[in-house]
């Protein structure tokens, strides 16, 4: 069966719906077969281990037109720790993408859309602890096998970080249509507005992660792009 | 007996998600001078919604009303969340600016699985979301900096549930040597430890007990040089390789 050429790491609440879209825009970009609804498909992996017959299952998600490449996206990837390891296993030669937000206003956006019943929101703030999930799939596969991506670069530049993610997959971005609906920037959803406590307090806990991000990333992570953590740019 | 007039807790316990907070917490109260909140709730969680909006004075006299004892007793809570909750730390240390701080830590890894169990649900997306919260709750160190970032460390008190476990009237002493109670010796220290979760516990696959320790070692070892003696990796199975030569 065969692997799946790319896997998208997440992160959650980062763009990686519109980004994923954008490049199965590309003609010989095939979706994997069963887009997962929930947490992805190493969610139950917590609780019990991958068996064979699991990985058989992944790899049966991905089977593509001749010539196309296939993959995924999955938000949670990222942040979930268990699955680095078992990423490698079954998909050890996958390019590996991850497209990353100022945590901070990541941490606004999830609250604003979540309306009178927020959810837990420390969860979401220690989702963004980018340097750490990073570091661990780093540690099961090469840097060069991963591309890092921000959102905020994305959207002020739509063609040009395109032609970075298809490139990174050997792929040409003159094949896109130039009318492809995906290349039209979405409308900003709604932020909650902040104030002090919350932005010192997200600041302390994930200004170590960024800085530890921003290290592994080396140039596919430019701070000056994100408006809380400007502090820490080389 | 009457009350007081409501005040600032003069003690909050403040992590960690099983590792038996609700065992000290109850032998605490076995002291004659140390009383729970006035509705005799171990857990108030009442700086959980301040990650969705500020807190208010109003917020803080709200806390307060909590606590009221009388002339030479001592009041608090204790909620294991707020270690974690990043927000936290800052607004305690304004709310209750004088309060001692206790946390009880247990070995990150059997504090997972004990955890993972409290928080089991059927669906794989729910156990997905338990699992990543019951990692992230390990993350002693990285919680504890934040929290000695604004309380002062000779008002934090991190105790090993592992030794009060071994020794539950000598860190009971610690304890309450901490809080500036009288010495007392509670009747039977080890009867209300309960509530266990042990028998629902499973050993974490091996793929997953690699990823656990990849992540928590570094946050280990960290809390081992952030306590000072108060944390001894020895009495954690899964970290014994970091015990000093």
């Amino acid at each position: 069966m065969p692997e799946p050429d790319f896997v998208g790491l997440g992160a959650l609440h980062c763009g990686t719906t519109w980004w994923f879209n954008l490049v199965t825009s590309h003609p010989r970009v095939d979706r994997q077969l069963t887009p997962d609804r929930d947490g992805g498909f190493f969610a139950p992996f917590a609780e019990q281990p991958m068996g064979e017959d699991d990985v058989a299952a992944f790899h049966a998600r991905f089977r593509r037109r001749p010539g196309a490449i296939c993959g995924e996206w999955a938000g949670r990837y990222l942040s979930d720790l268990w699955t680095p390891p078992l990423l490698a296993r079954v998909a050890p030669d996958a390019r590996l993408l991850v497209m990353l937000r100022d945590p901070i206003e990541r941490y606004l956006t999830v609250l604003a859309r979540s309306g009178d019943d927020p959810p837990n929101m420390a969860a979401v703030a220690h989702q963004a602890r980018y340097g750490s999930q990073l570091q661990a799939f780093l540690q099961v596969f090469p840097r060069e096998q991963m591309l890092i991506q921000q959102i905020e670069r994305c959207r002020a530049d739509v063609r040009g970080e395109l032609r970075r993610t298809l490139a990174f997959l050997d792929l040409d971005d003159s094949e896109v249509p130039p009318d492809a609906p995906p290349l039209t920037v979405p409308a900003p959803g709604p932020r909650a507005e902040p104030w002090p406590d919350l932005v010192d307090s997200l600041h302390e806990l994930l200004a170590p992660e960024v800085g530890l991000a921003a290290e592994l990333a080396g140039d596919d992570l430019d701070l000056r792009w994100w408006p809380h953590f400007r502090d820490l740019a080389g | 007996m009457a009350r007081t007039v409501a005040r600032a807790p003069d003690f909050v316990g403040v992590g960690a998600q099983r590792c038996g907070t609700t065992w000290w917490f109850q032998l605490l109260l076995e002291h004659p001078q140390i009383r729970s909140p006035w509705h005799g709730r171990k857990e108030l969680h009442h700086f959980d919604a301040f990650g969705a909006r500020p807190m208010t004075e109003a917020d803080i006299a709200d806390y307060h009303a909590n606590f009221t004892a009388e002339p030479g007793q001592l009041c608090g809570e204790w909620t294991p969340r707020y270690m974690a909750d990043p927000w936290t730390p800052r607004l305690l240390a304004r709310a209750a600016p004088d309060a001692r701080v206790l946390v009880m830590l247990r070995d990150p890894i059997e504090r997972f699985a004990s955890g993972l169990s409290q928080r089991r649900k059927v669906d794989g997306w729910r156990i997905q979301l338990a699992a990543a919260e019951a990692i992230e709750r390990g993350r002693y160190a990285s919680h504890l900096r934040m929290l000695l970032h604004h309380i002062p460390a000779e008002r934090v008190l991190v105790l090993q549930y592992e030794r009060c476990v071994a020794d539950p009237a000598g860190e009971y002493r610690r304890t309450l040597r901490h809080l500036g109670a009288d010495d007392f010796t509670p009747p039977d220290p080890t009867r209300l430890r309960g509530n266990s979760l042990a028998r629902h516990r499973e050993e974490p696959w091996p793929d997953l007990l690699d990823a656990l320790r990849a992540t928590l070692v570094a946050e280990v070892a960290d809390l081992v040089d952030l306590c000072d003696g108060a944390i001894d990796p020895a009495l954690w199975p899964h970290f014994r390789e970091l015990v000093r030569a």
